[in-house]
Order: C-alpha cells, then structure tokens, then sequence
C-alpha cells in the first residue's frame, strides 16, 4: 500500500516540525511544507498531495481563502487546522470545500485518516 | 244789304258758275279731274254765298265783300280751260288774283278792317305781283308749256322766251310764298294775342285761311319737283280753301246760336249768381267790365261799389252803355269780337236789365258802405270783426297796420290769435275765448305783441258782440289803439320813477309818506326804512305813523307834528324814540314835509336819520367821565384839584385823600392844601415848590410829614401838576401817595438783606464780595471782616486780615488765559460772566480747583456800583472723579483693544456704529474704522443669510440677551474664522443704546477639540491595537508553544511503550518547551501591566524596567519610593514614558547610554528620556509616541519630544497630579 502523502502548510515553524514527527510516526509521507497561503498553492499544484494540512491563519491570507483558490483540486483532501477552536469560525469551515477540522493539540495521524476514509466513516468535528 | 244786291250777287254767281261750267266742259280733256272741278264749283258758290250772307248780317262789315271778291274772281280761274286762246289767257292772267281778296278776307276778320298799312298791302301786293308774273309769262312763254295743262297757249305772247318765263315764274313763286309766309305770321301772332272771346271766334276761319295758305305754299313747292304731289296737295288746297266759307258761316252760326246764353243768363240771374259774372259767361268774354253809373251823376262805381273812373272804350275794349228808361245806368266794357255780335251783347245787356238795375242800386249802397270803410280804414283805432269761432271776418287798415301786414295780405279766416297774440299767450287767449262763448259779453282788456314785422305793438281793446236778429252772437267787433308809443311813455316815466325811488331807497334816510291823517301810503317807505324798522316792503303801509312806529309815549307828540304840518306849518326836525319790529328802540333824527298834492292827495314825507348809536356815543361819553371820576375816586393815590394858590377847588379831592388825612371834603375845599393837611415844619417847603411848579408848569414834587385830622403823622411823596381841565382853566393837581408804609417796608427790606446776608453764609458756595479793583471788600465800613462767607474761610482757610484789600486774582493759581480776569471784568461792566475753573490757592498754599462765575452786584445798602460777587463751588474732588473716569476710560479702551476677544457695537440691524470695534476685531478681519463704521456686519463680516445672528441681534437690541452663536466671521482677505460670541445691548460712551456684540475666535479651540477627539479615538485604537497585539503574542508564543507541547507530548505517549528510548527524549524537549512557554507568558504579561507597578509603585517598576534594559541607564529620581504613590493613571503613563522611551533608544538611537528623570515638582510629575544617540526622532512617525502622548494629553498633561539629530533624544512628560482624572483608563 503506497504512502498518504501530506503536504503542512503553517507559517510556525515549530507546529510543522511536531507535525512532521507526528504524521511521519503514523505513517503519512510528509511531501512538502509551506509557512504561507501563496507557497501553499504554489506547492499544491506541483505536489499534488493526497492532504493537505492547512493552517487557517496564514501571514498572506486565510486558509479558507486557499481553499477557495484550489477549489478545483479534487484529488487533495484539505484538512484544516489551528490552534483555536472549530466553534470559533462560526460554520465557515463546513462551507470552505475543506474535508474537515483539526484542532492542533488533537493532531494525529489517526485524526487525519478518519477525515480522508471514505464518507462511511464519520468526520471528526473537532 | 238790299234785296237788289243779293239778287244781283245771286245772278252774278249764276252766271259765273255757268260760264265756268261751260268753259270746263268745253275745254280739253285731260284737264282737271271731276273731283276737282266740283270742288272748285261748290268753293266758289260757297265763298259768294257766305259773302252774301255776311253782308246781310253785317252790311258795315267788309268781311262780306272780301268772301264775294274771293267768290267772283275764284271763277276767272276756270277760263285757263277754255279752248278759247283769249279767254284761257285771261283765265291765266286773273286766275291767280282770287289771293289778293282772299288775304284781305283773312287778315281783316272778324272786323272786316285792314287796320294797319301792313295788312293793307299785302292784299295789294299779292294782286300786283301775281298778276304782273303771269301777265310776264304771257308775254314771254306762248306755249305756257308746264303751266297751264291743257290751256291753248297764250294770246298776249310777244317772244317766245320760256326762260325768261320761268325766271317770272320763279321770282313770283318766291314772292308768294313770303306773302304765305308772312300772312300766316301775322295769324299767328293775332291769335296768340287775343283773348279768349277773340279766340273762339277767329279760330275757325284762321286755322282755315292759314291752313289753305300753306297748302298753296305747299302746292306751289312741290310743284317744282312733282306735279302728281302738287295735283294731290292741290286736292288739299281745295279742301281747305273750300273750307273757309264754312269757318266764316260758323262764326255767323255762333253768333246767332249764342242767343240762347241769354236765356242762361236770366235763369243765372233768377238764382243769385252775381251779375257781372253771370254775364261774362252769357258773353262768353271773362274780362267783362260792369261799371254802375251811380243816380245824379255822381260818377261810376264797380259791382263791389267801389268808384271807378267813367268807363270808355280802348284798344281791343269795347264799351256798351245799357239804358234803362232812357238813362245809362250801367255800361259794359267788353273785348271788342262781341262788337261782332252787338245783338248778343244788347240781348244780354236787355236780359239783364232788371238786375242791373238792382245792382246799381246795390253798388251805390256798396259805394256808400265803402265811404264808411274809407272812414274805418283811415281811422287810426284798429278794427277786427271776428266770427264766434276766434276767426277774423275782416278788419281795418289800422288793424294790418298794427299786425304789421300789407292790406293785400290775406288775414280773413286766421284766428285772431294768430295775428295778434304772440304765441306764448296763445294758449291762455283761447282759453279766455272760449271761456267767454256764448255770450261774449263786452270787454276791454290790452295786450303786448310782437307783430309780423317783428314790431312790438300795445293794443288797448273794447270788444262787443254783434248780435244778429235771432239774438245770437254773430260775431265780435274789436276796436283797439295801438297804445305802444303811450306806452313806451308810460314805461320810460316808469323807468324815471324807479329811478327816483332806487335813489330814494338807498338813501341813508327813512323815507316815508303818509297821508293828512297820518297813515303811512302802501308801498311808499324806502329800503333804510324798511331795513332798519325790520319791516318787510309791503308791511309798511296802511297803519298810523305814529301808533306803528313811534314808542307809545311820544305817540301824541309826533301825532301832533305831523297834524301841524299836514296843516301847512314847517316844524323843524327832532328826535324820537321809534320802535322796530322787533320792539328796539331806535333814536331818530326826523322831520315831516308836505308834499306838492299828486292827483289831489296830500302827502307827507317823513324823513329820519337813525341816531341812536351818535346818541349812544354821548351816552358814553358821559359813562366815561362818571367812570374817571370813580376812577379818581378809588386809586390810592391822594388827589387833589386846587387853584393857582393851592386853594383846594370843590369836589376836588378824592376819597384817597379824604380817607387818608381823615377830613371830610368841606372841612379841606377853601384852604390852601398845604395848611389843611401838611405838618406845620414842612410848609413853607410845599408851599415854594407849589408855587416854582406853577410858575414853571412843569411837575415838581418832594416827600414831606402830613398830619392828618387826629394829628398822626404819615410820610407823603407829594407831586405838584399843573394842569389844565376840560374848559381849559387852569388847574393843578397834587398827587400824593401815603409813602408812610414804605417806609416800613424798608426797614423788613433791610431785616431780610439780614437773613440774605445769613444765607451766603450758611450756604456751602463759596462766595466773595470784591471792588471794582477786584479786591476782597470787607463786609462794611466799620466791619473789619472780609465780605466773604463762611465757606470761603473754610475752604480756602484764609485769615480775613490776609484777604481784605487783596487782589482776588492773587488767590487765583495759574491764570490761564486770563479767563479769571474776563469773568471779573464782565461782571463790573454789569453782566454775569460765564462759568470759569480756575485752581485757587489755599491759605496752606494747596490747590484747591473752584468752578466759579462773578454777577454784579449791589452792596447791602444799594448804594455803591461796580461791586462784583464772586461764587465758586469747590470741585477738586469731583475733578478728581472725572480724571479717575477718564483714567478708567482709558484703561477700558486700552483692554478693549488688548484683549483679544472681537468687540463690534452696532445697531440692532447690524450696522457698524462710529468707533463701533476694538483693535482685535479690526486686525483679524482688516477693517479699519473708517471703513467699516456705517456698514452692515452682515455682508462685510457676517453672512448675509445668517437668519440666527441677525435675529440674535435684534433680540438683543430688545434687551433680551441670547445663547451664544457660533457662527463664521469672514475677513476682508476672505479668512474665514469660528467666533463664539454673543449680543447685548449696552449704553455706550455718548450714551446711546448699541448692542455689543463680543465673540472669540473659537477656531483654534475647535481645532483643539478636534484634536482631542482625534486623540481619544488613537487611544481607543492603541488600547484595541495593544489587546490585538497581546492576543497575537499568546497565539504566536505560549498557545503555540503549548500546542507543540501537546503534541509531543501525545508522540512521546504513543512511543512508550514501543520505543520508550525515543520517549524519554521526547519528554525531555517538551518539558524544555514548556519552561520557554512559561518565560514567554510572564514577559507577556509584564508587558500588559508590570505587577510590580501595581504592587510597589513606580519608582520599584522603574528600577525593574531599568535593570532589564540592555543600555547602561541611569534613573533618577526624587521620589520616595515604595512609601510615595501617585494615582495609579499616573504611575502608568510615567512608566510606559520610560519604557517605550527605552524600547526606542535601544531600537534607534543607537545610544551608548541612557538617563532616566522623574520629578514631582509644583504639582505635575515631569518625567524624562535622555540618550546621548543620533537625535533626529520624528514624534509624529511612530505609533508608540503618539500613543504615548495621547496617554499624557488624557491627564492633561504634555509630551515633548526634543530630538535634534546629532544631539540625542529628550522626550519629556509633564503630567499634572492633582488633575488627574481616575476615568481615564490605564492601558
């Protein structure tokens, strides 16, 4: 079975560092970083990645602003993540096209597989 | 005419006719036609007949020879035919001469007569050219070819010259034909001028004769050109010749048929026609004369009686004389053609006979009538006879005359009124007619009118009715004289007489007559009578003189005098009371004369002035004297009359006199006025000067002691005054007046000078007597004190013995331009001078500044001129107020040009008054005064439209006083400023009411406001932009950190177990993380609020602060530390001053070293930032000064940033701490 690949995107350098070992250590291919939303899509387009961990607060522009560039991205499974809250956006990640929510102490490879499985399984709200 | 002519006329026919007819029957054939023959025959039969016939009737006329010549020699004609060569040359020679008789018969009828030589030769003529032609022909033309058809040639001829022939033939043809010609015009003109009768008689035989004249004139023209016209118009000439006889026998038949007229005549007669016309027409001759001889040959008058001369006859007039038993008694004068007829006339004159007769008789009574009209007509009184219906019958001469009418003009049948009535009285002159039908009883009555020739004419009339025999108004005589020149008489003496009576009226007298008995004539009183006795004209007559008009109690005396003079005697004039109308009395001047007797009445002429007011006068007069007398009586003044020796004369003193000395009058008239009244010591003195006045005539007087009756004394000025009185005596007067109370009245006079005196000396003026030197006077002669009042001692302080005899002006300081020295001399030349200031000098050498003014005055006993009273206030004090007023007005005016505040006075519309704006205003907005004064703020500096500021305006002027206005004030360079001002209205230096409007120009503190929210709003910011930054920070740092943490911290658990090595070193990064998270977070919240601050005051966090800073810096401070603390906003500011000051010397300045100041000093905290780095900071530029110093401008305080490049940086806050207000927040 080949490798998820994973592209993080987050403009902090330690929270992509900690990803990197957390999704390594689950099994996930981290196939590039990027610490903002231009990188980002840059890269998106290159790698084409199977998820994208994307940061919604970016020095360029938001993550729900990236999600709306790459809309036409099947293939990448946009996964959104902050150190805040899902309730703090107020319903705009449901509407964004991302395939869900990841608060950032909740990271783990586990999380990141139960929102990309297929739609049998349920997605994690939080 | 004798049966032996007719018969031989007869036989000469017969034979004629015979031999004629024999001769046609044996002559050619191919002569004239039967026809023709047969009316030759019957024209010749018929001529000779009619000629026989007229000789019988009318033997003298030869009317009967011309028709038998005409006849015979007619026959001769008929022998051209004869086969005979002679014979037809005779019938040619004399067959043309039947025209000589037949013109003569012509032209002679009726009368039988030629009468002028003209118709005399024509027949003449004719006969000789006629024959004499044919005679010609004869002898020249044998043939007689042309001329004569059938004829056998002539016997007589001599040549055969036809053309000679036909040249006779020619010349008589022309000649014939002018005969024709002229005979025809000769009808003509007979029958135009003839008369009716002469008409119907000669019309038959001269339209025949002329008519057979032109067809021969006719035949012999067409028979030049063609002898078949010529045979038929000879048909015609037949006819008409032939008819001629006829038209001769007509006349005969008319006359004997006119018999039967006759007949007419008298059944006319029988039926009243009159008697000349009725004959007229049985003579058929309408210019039948009647003319009547009148019995005894008196002469002959007309049908209508009216004489005429005898008649006779006269050209174309015929006269027949009727005769009756022998005797003309009338005669006819008639057109001459009935001579023609006498037996017409005789039988009309015989029918009418008896009529005549009676006509006679009545034209001689007519005549007598018209003598009586002559006498009527030659009357001078006019005559009308008019008929009951107002219709004129007739009238006399006079009366045409008077309707200024021609007698020929008609006037019978026109109503009276119409002629004689001018229009406008018509109407009522028909009425007054009527009103007198039936009987029209007699009258006389006259009037006025204008006639036809526009002449104004007086008709006195006497009218009568004529009454027939049945007794009934047949018609009514007028007579009348035309009384207009009487009457113009009348009116002119009329005229004379208003005259005389307008001259009487406006005489000034009262005129009236009265009769012997006294009774005033109707009408007979004047205008000033009327007027001034109050009667109306018409009132006055009728009454007694005296009992209308005479006051009751003169009634008898005034009867009496007019008895004397109705008597005959003269009385003289004299007055008496008469009474008005009205009852008022009048006094009049009057006399009575007897007038010469008028139509045998005696009058009298009374005549009188009006009196009573020259009586009323000397009523007066009298009045006056009583009332000088009374007068003289109750003036106080003693008088007295007294003669040239001072005798004192009767009634001679008044009731002053008496009631003053206390004697009655008769114990003063007698003696000498000066022993009865005067105190023995005096009078020798009144005495002399009585006696000087009289001499001199001049009035002299003197003041001497009178004793009266009782013997008490009493001081009399006495006047001596010759006079003269009424009758011109001499006489004198002394007059005295009781001067005793005066006296008195001087001595009170001099009591109340006193209390005058007391007066200056009480009142709080100053006042000073002076000479007329000018020097203080002292008070009298042996008072040794200065005649100055109290206050003058008081004020000024000088010793009396320093100031009396001492100039006044040597008190007086500084007299500058002399004004003291003016006042002075006004007041000694008699004027009171003017108000003066002058400084004067006390006795201490002060000064001392008197308003003052110097009056001339009199000394207490009036004796002594010149004197001049000098009365000051002291006004230093009040000048001292006015200089304080002016200082303060000064000082106002200068802080209203000091301060910086707008000040405008003006109206209540706005406009600029004089000197209306202080300094400020004029410099901010560029006016000066002269400018601006009279102009409108609003539209120079205000807005025009600015509705609230003028309403604030207005208010004020009102005196109510609004809120302050914000409003925009623009300069004359267009700057436009914010004033906050407000309206009031004051009273300014000249007492007016303005309203002064004071602003400030607000421009700067509303820049400042703007600031200030400026400032709030960047604070707000900084504190939402501090709290972004801080939760920014947690995010970025600790949350991160712990997040990492979280992370490896879930790595490190999920490795336990599989790789507890890996783990442990997990473990240890993480517990590593979390100290740096920890550090992060407490540096975080220092930054937000260090603790320390809070727990131990500024001067401990600012030692913190220090030693944390990375450059050496020192802090200074005079603070106490933890035990001193300030309001908690304060310590903050001054903390974040010094540490945001440090962040930016360590971030920029690139100092070596710092130095940190805190002060407490006079109530403000000063704290400063001093580096000694590169300078050249822009406070504007960064966030973290402005931030900074909106934290200090909050508390009111101040940041300064000095930083000059090269120099190092100073920032310096000055926070006030007592201010402090706890709201504003600490970040």
């Amino acid at each position: 079975m080949e490798m998820t690949t994973v592209l993080i995107v987050d403009d902090h350098p330690s929270f992509r560092s900690s990803a990197r070992d957390v999704l390594e250590a689950d099994g996930f291919e981290i196939v590039g970083e990027a610490a903002d939303g231009s990188t980002a899509l840059t890269l998106l387009r290159k790698l084409r990645p199977d998820v994208v961990l994307l940061d919604v607060q970016l020095p360029d522009m938001t993550g729900f602003d990236v999600c709306e560039e790459c809309g036409d991205l099947d293939e990448t499974a946009i996964v959104l993540v902050s150190s805040r809250d899902a309730g703090d956006y107020n319903g705009l990640i449901q509407t964004s096209g991302a395939r869900g929510f990841i608060a950032k102490a909740d990271l783990s490879g586990a999380a990141v597989t139960a929102l990309i499985s297929p739609p049998s399984a349920p997605s994690s709200a939080s | 005419l004798s049966r032996l002519t007719l018969a031989l006329g007869l036989s000469l026919l017969a034979v004629e006719a015979i031999v004629a007819v024999w001769v046609i029957a044996s002559g050619d054939e191919g002569g004239s036609t039967g026809v023709a023959i047969a009316l030759a025959l019957t024209a010749g039969v018929t001529f000779v007949v009619s000629g026989l016939v007229a000789l019988t009737r009318r033997p003298e006329n030869r009317t009967g020879i011309y028709l038998l010549a005409v006849g015979y020699v007619w026959f001769f004609g008929a022998l051209t035919d004869s086969g005979n060569e002679w014979v037809s040359t005779l019938g040619f020679l004399l067959g043309n001469l039947v025209f000589a008789p037949f013109t003569a018969l012509v032209l002679a009828y009726p009368s039988g007569r030629l009468r002028t030589r003209l118709e005399r030769a024509i027949p003449i003529v004719t006969g000789v050219l006629l024959t004499t032609s044919s005679l010609l022909v004869l002898l020249f033309d044998p043939e007689l070819a042309d001329r004569c058809d059938g004829c056998p040639g002539s016997a007589i001829a001599i040549a055969d010259r036809p053309g000679l022939a036909d040249v006779f033939d020619a010349v008589s043809t022309i000649g014939g034909l002018a005969l024709i010609v002229l005979v025809v015009a000769i009808l003509v003109r007979r029958w135009r001028a003839a008369g009716p009768a002469l008409r119907r008689l000669l019309w038959p035989v001269l339209f025949s004769g002329s008519a057979t004249l032109v067809a021969i004139g006719l035949v012999v023209i067409a028979d030049q050109f063609s002898s078949r016209v010529a045979d038929g118009l000879s048909i015609l000439f037949l006819l008409t010749f032939a008819s001629v006889p006829f038209a001769f026998l007509f006349g005969i038949l008319r006359t004997r048929l006119a018999r039967s007229p006759v007949s007419e005549l008298v059944l006319a007669l029988d039926s009243g026609a009159p008697i000349r016309d009725a004959m007229a027409h049985a003579l058929n001759d309408p210019s039948l004369d009647l003319a009547f001889r009148l019995a005894a040959g008196a002469g002959w008058v007309d049908a209508t009686g009216r004489r005429v001369p005898e008649p006779v006859a006269t050209a174309g007039r015929s006269l027949t004389f009727v005769e009756r038993a022998g005797e003309h008694i009338a005669a006819l004068v008639h057109d001459e053609s009935l001579d023609e007829s006498p037996e017409l006339v005789e039988a009309v004159a015989a029918a009418a006979g008896l009529s005549l007769q009676n006509e006679r008789l009545q034209a001689e009574l007519r005549a007598q009538s018209d003598e009586l009209r002559t006498i009527t007509d030659t009357a001078p009184s006019v005559l009308v006879n008019v008929g009951t219906d107002g219709r004129i019958l007739n009238q006399n001469r006079a009366a045409f005359a008077a309707a200024g009418l021609d007698d020929q003009e008609l006037v019978r049948g026109r109503f009276f009124w119409d002629v004689f009535i001018d229009p406008e009285e018509r109407d009522d002159v028909v009425a007054r007619f009527e009103a007198l039908a039936p009987t029209f009883a007699a009258a006389e009555y006259e009037n006025t009118f204008t006639n036809a020739r526009g002449e104004r004419r007086v008709i006195a009339w006497k009218a009568a009715p004529v009454i027939g025999p049945d007794g009934v108004v047949e018609s009514i005589v007028a007579g009348g004289i035309d009384v207009s020149d009487r009457r113009q008489l009348e009116e002119e003496k009329e005229r004379e007489r208003a005259f005389l009576n307008a001259i009487a009226n406006d005489a000034p007298s009262l005129l009236c007559l009265v009769d012997e008995r006294g009774v005033v004539a109707a009408g007979a009183s004047n205008k000033t009578f009327e007027r001034t006795l109050e009667y109306d004209p018409e009132d006055t007559g009728g009454s007694v003189f005296w009992e209308k008009y005479i006051a009751p109690e003169e009634a008898a005396d005034v009867a009496v005098v007019i008895a004397r003079v109705a008597a005959g005697e003269v009385v003289e004039a004299r007055d008496n009371t008469w009474l008005t109308r009205s009852g008022r009395r009048l006094t009049i001047s009057w006399s009575c004369t007897r007038l010469p007797s008028i139509d045998d009445r005696h009058l009298l002429l009374v005549s009188g002035v009006d009196v009573t007011e020259r009586k009323r006068r000397e009523a007066e007069v009298q009045t006056e004297r009583d009332f000088l007398s009374t007068v003289a009586n109750s003036i106080p003044s003693l008088l007295a009359l007294v003669d040239a020796d001072g005798v004192i004369t009767p009634h001679g003193v008044n009731r002053a006199f008496r009631e003053v000395t206390g004697f009655e009058e008769h114990e003063l008239v007698g003696r000498a006025v000066w022993d009865a009244v005067a105190d023995e010591s005096d009078r020798g003195a009144i005495q002399d000067t009585f006696h000087r006045a009289v001499e001199a005539g001049d009035p002299l007087g003197g003041e001497s002691t009178w004793r009266t009756k009782v013997g008490e004394p009493r001081v009399v000025e006495w006047v001596v005054i010759p006079t003269r009185d009424v009758d011109g005596r001499g006489r004198i007067l002394v007059s005295a007046t009781d001067v005793t109370e005066r006296t008195h009245r001087e001595l009170e006079l001099q009591r109340e000078r006193d209390a005058t005196t007391t007066v200056l000396q009480a009142i709080p003026s100053v006042v000073a007597v002076l000479d007329r030197r000018f020097s203080i006077r002292d008070r009298d002669v042996d008072n040794p004190l200065a005649a100055v009042n109290r206050a003058f001692r008081e004020t000024l302080r000088w010793r009396d013995e320093d100031v009396v005899d001492r100039s006044f002006l040597e008190l007086i300081a500084e007299d500058d331009d002399e004004r003291a020295r003016h006042a002075l001399t006004v007041a000694a030349a008699g004027a009171p001078s003017p108000l003066v200031e002058s400084d004067w000098l006390r006795a201490d050498g002060e000064r001392v500044t008197f308003e003052w003014s110097a009056a001339p005055v009199a000394d207490v006993t009036g004796r002594t001129e010149g004197l001049v009273l000098v009365s000051g206030v002291d006004v230093t004090a009040r000048r001292a107020k006015e200089l304080e007023a002016a200082r303060r007005r000064a000082f106002i005016d200068t802080v209203t040009d000091t301060i910086p505040s707008y000040l405008v006075a003006v109206d209540e519309e706005g406009v600029v008054r004089g000197d209306g704006f202080n300094r400020a205003f004029g410099e901010a907005f560029g006016w000066d005064v002269a400018e601006l004064t009279g102009r409108n703020l609003f539209g120079s500096v205000l807005d025009e439209d600015d509705d609230s500021a003028r309403s604030a305006i207005a208010a004020a002027a009102g005196g109510s006083q609004e809120a302050e206005l914000e409003s925009v004030w623009r300069g004359r360079d267009g700057r436009e400023r914010i004033v906050a001002w407000t309206a009031q209205a004051v009273t300014d230096v000249r007492g007016q009411q303005v309203v002064l409007v004071s602003g400030s120009d607000v421009t700067e503190r509303q820049r400042r406001d703007e600031e200030l929210r400026a400032s709030r709003a960047r604070i707000v910011a900084a504190g939402d932009d501090a709290r972004r930054r801080l939760e920014r920070d947690l995010h970025d740092g600790a949350q991160q950190r712990l997040v990492a943490l979280s992370v490896s911290l879930r790595l490190a658990e999920s490795k336990l177990t599989d790789d507890p090595q890996r783990a442990a070193s997990i473990l240890t990064a993480a517990r590593d993380e979390l100290a740096h998270a920890l550090a992060e977070l407490r540096e975080l919240a220092r930054g937000i609020h260090p603790a320390v601050l809070t727990d131990r005051g500024l001067v401990p966090a600012l030692e913190a602060l220090v030693d944390r800073s990375p450059l050496p810096v020192a802090l200074d401070t005079s603070l106490h530390t933890a035990l001193e603390r300030l309001p908690a906003a304060i310590e903050a500011a001054a903390y974040f001053v010094v540490s945001e000051a440090l962040v930016n010397v360590s971030k920029y300045a690139q100092a070596s070293a710092a130095r940190v100041g805190v002060q407490l000093e006079e109530g403000a905290l000063q704290v400063t930032v001093e580096d000694d780095g590169i300078g050249g900071a822009d406070p504007a530029r960064g966030t973290g000064l402005r931030g900074l110093a909106d934290r200090v401008a909050a508390l009111e305080g101040t940041l300064v940033v000095t930083s000059r490049p090269g120099a190092g940086t100073c920032v310096r806050a000055d926070i006030p701490v007592a201010r402090v207000r706890a709201t504003i927040p600490s970040a």
